[in-house]
């Protein structure tokens, strides 16, 4: 009765009819991982007892996987690193507290590069996850493991997190829908922090209906975290009507058409979906944004700024791994540090602080705080006039394993059309946009300015019902 | 030539509490400096505009006690502790 295809929606139906129980749904994903885990190495760990939440609510025994960089009680809350490899979360994040009460269910901890820094999920301490679309490629990352996890059947709703695309790109290569919503949509409280005011966490599932439902029930503001947008809990599920808005003006980001670092077979998705919607009624107008280039300088400068500070709390005094060999406290932080964080940590940290330092702080950290504020200004004005702005999600097609990591300049490009909109933190919502000619997925990406994500979800939500790529299941997962 | 020189690079890691080897040191100077190259196209973003940051509004709450004491889960998190301190190596040499 379930498939890798099936939705939150149709198992909601199984379920009230009683088809289904909540132990059976769970037993079946359960059985999903121990069969396909090993090979996708999607959770680091899965639970083995879980507790039926005392819940009528509209997710009651709906099974998912948390990032593990969200605190679930009690359980390890590695961030995808040795340094928090033995570390207990003492509560829940807010949005795992929300889900719960909702009656969801976790299954297990997701793999993630570590600390959510990465592209690929190679930079986990756990080893990489591999795409279900094609073993040999990653599922983007850092959110890999959430991604691969939906993508292959084992769980119908996966939370990821984003700081620079890291909900997206994943969604982008594994054939799913992934949200990174306006900033304060939910609650950072017990989300390790890797960039303050970027980081968001997103839900990754197979269709949109099912993202605009978790994504709800997330959503609110929370005394936990001021930075949370101070409204009541959003429905984003309200305007799913399977066509369009009224009026529809679609912006295509030029660049996305032009620009030389947009894979040939990504354009060409992309040039075909654009075709699509002018065929649902879309009006499409070509615009231009031209702060968008400086989107990548100022996101590297701002998150690595901000991990540098944020990682400071990792020295081996209060949690974590700490190397005890140490006869004082300074050593004692030196080699924690350097024996138990990654090396892409550690460039990071090393990047972060040198843009923060004397004499630095104006060339760096101060012109991206400028430039992030016009990047800002520069698509709040192009949405005026806009339903929405349309681009690929990302301007690669989902790499090798091991192809990315040599040249760490590479691996950052391929976050060109996903990372601007962070840094300006307004929301994007990447969705299915169709398969390369050797079978990988293709992303679109649908931008908007602030709270416009009902509009964002209606726009994709039509071109979704309109394309179906969310019913193809990967070859060895059916 | 790289941007970020082996000194500059030893100075940073000090701060960052980073304990780095030699190797380590080249390589991270060779890569940061490529990265600080390309965050100089910054400059060419502000050369016609007068951008100002707006600052972000403070949200306040009531200044009330609520009762808060996982202290024994905290403490139950540390590589080494008494029932009320962490205990670390030493900071300061006595002579």
């Amino acid at each position: 009765m379930i498939t890798p295809v099936t939705t939150i929606t149709q198992l909601k139906k199984l379920l009230d009819s009683g088809a289904l129980s909540p132990t059976e749904v769970i037993n079946h994903y359960q059985e999903q991982f121990k069969k396909h885990n090993p090979a996708l190495n999607c959770a680091i760990e899965l639970f083995e007892h879980i507790e039926q939440p005392p819940s009528n609510g509209p997710l009651r025994g709906i099974p998912g996987l948390i990032k593990d960089n969200i605190c679930q009680k009690g359980r390890i809350a590695s961030a995808g690193s040795n340094m928090l490899k033995n570390y207990h979360a003492p509560y829940d994040a807010t949005i795992v507290q929300r889900l719960t009460q909702s009656g969801a269910v976790s299954l297990g901890r997701a793999n993630m590069d570590e600390f959510a820094m990465g592209a690929s999920g190679e930079y986990s301490a756990f080893g990489p996850t591999k795409n279900p679309w094609n073993r040999e490629h990653s599922p983007g990352g850092s959110s890999s493991g959430p991604a691969a996890a939906v993508a292959a059947g084992l769980v119908p709703w996966a939370i990821g997190s984003e700081t620079g695309g890291s909900v997206r790109q994943p969604a982008s290569f594994c054939n799913l829908v992934g949200l990174y919503p306006t900033y304060g949509t939910f609650s950072r409280y017990g989300i390790i922090a890797f960039a303050s005011s970027t980081d968001q966490v997103g839900p990754l599932t197979r269709t949109v209906a099912d993202n605009a439902l978790i994504a709800s029930i997330m959503s609110g503001k929370d005394s936990h975290d001021a930075t949370t947008i101070q409204q009541d809990s959003q429905d984003y599920t309200q305007f799913l009507t399977g066509t369009l808005p009224e009026n529809c003006v679609i912006g295509v980001l030029e660049d996305a058409l032009t620009s030389d670092g947009v894979d040939e077979e990504v354009r060409a998705n992309f040039e075909h979906n654009i075709k699509i919607l002018e065929q649902l009624g879309a009006k499409i107008k070509p615009i231009s944004i031209p702060s968008l280039k400086y989107g990548i300088a100022v996101y590297f400068i701002l998150s690595r700024a901000e991990a540098a500070s944020n990682l400071s709390r990792f020295d081996g005094s209060l949690y974590g791994s700490s190397n005890r060999n140490q006869e004082n406290l300074f050593n004692m932080y030196m080699d924690t540090r350097h024996d138990f964080f990654g090396e892409e940590v550690q460039r990071r940290i090393l990047l972060g602080n040198y843009v923060l330092s004397a004499g630095h702080f104006d060339a760096y950290y101060q012109k991206a705080q400028k430039v992030r504020a016009l990047i800002r200004k520069e698509i709040e004005v192009a949405c005026k006039d806009l339903t929405a702005i349309i681009s690929p999600t990302t301007s690669v097609l989902p790499f090798k394993l091991g192809e990315g990591i040599s040249d760490p300049l590479q691996m950052y490009m391929g976050d060109y059309f996903t990372v601007p909109n962070c840094v300006a933190g307004l929301p994007a919502l990447s969705v299915p946009g169709g398969f390369s000619k050797d079978g990988l997925p293709i992303g679109i990406q649908f931008m908007g300015g602030a709270q416009s994500e009902s509009i964002l979800y209606q726009c994709a939500h039509a071109f979704e019902q309109a394309t179906q790529h969310y019913l193809h299941t990967p070859k060895g997962f059916e | 030539m790289s941007k970020l020189t082996r000194d500059e690079l030893k100075k940073i890691s000090e701060l960052s509490a980073l304990k780095l080897n030699s190797a380590e040191i080249d390589k991270f100077s060779e890569e940061i400096g490529q990265i600080l190259e390309y965050a100089d196209t910054l400059s060419e973003a502000l050369a016609d505009q007068n951008v100002t940051i707006t600052l972000n509004e403070n949200i306040l709450r009531e200044d009330a006690a609520i009762a808060s004491d996982n202290s024994k889960e905290i403490l139950a998190q540390a590589p080494e502790h008494t029932n009320e301190y962490f205990v670390v190596p030493k900071i300061v040499d006595q002579g």
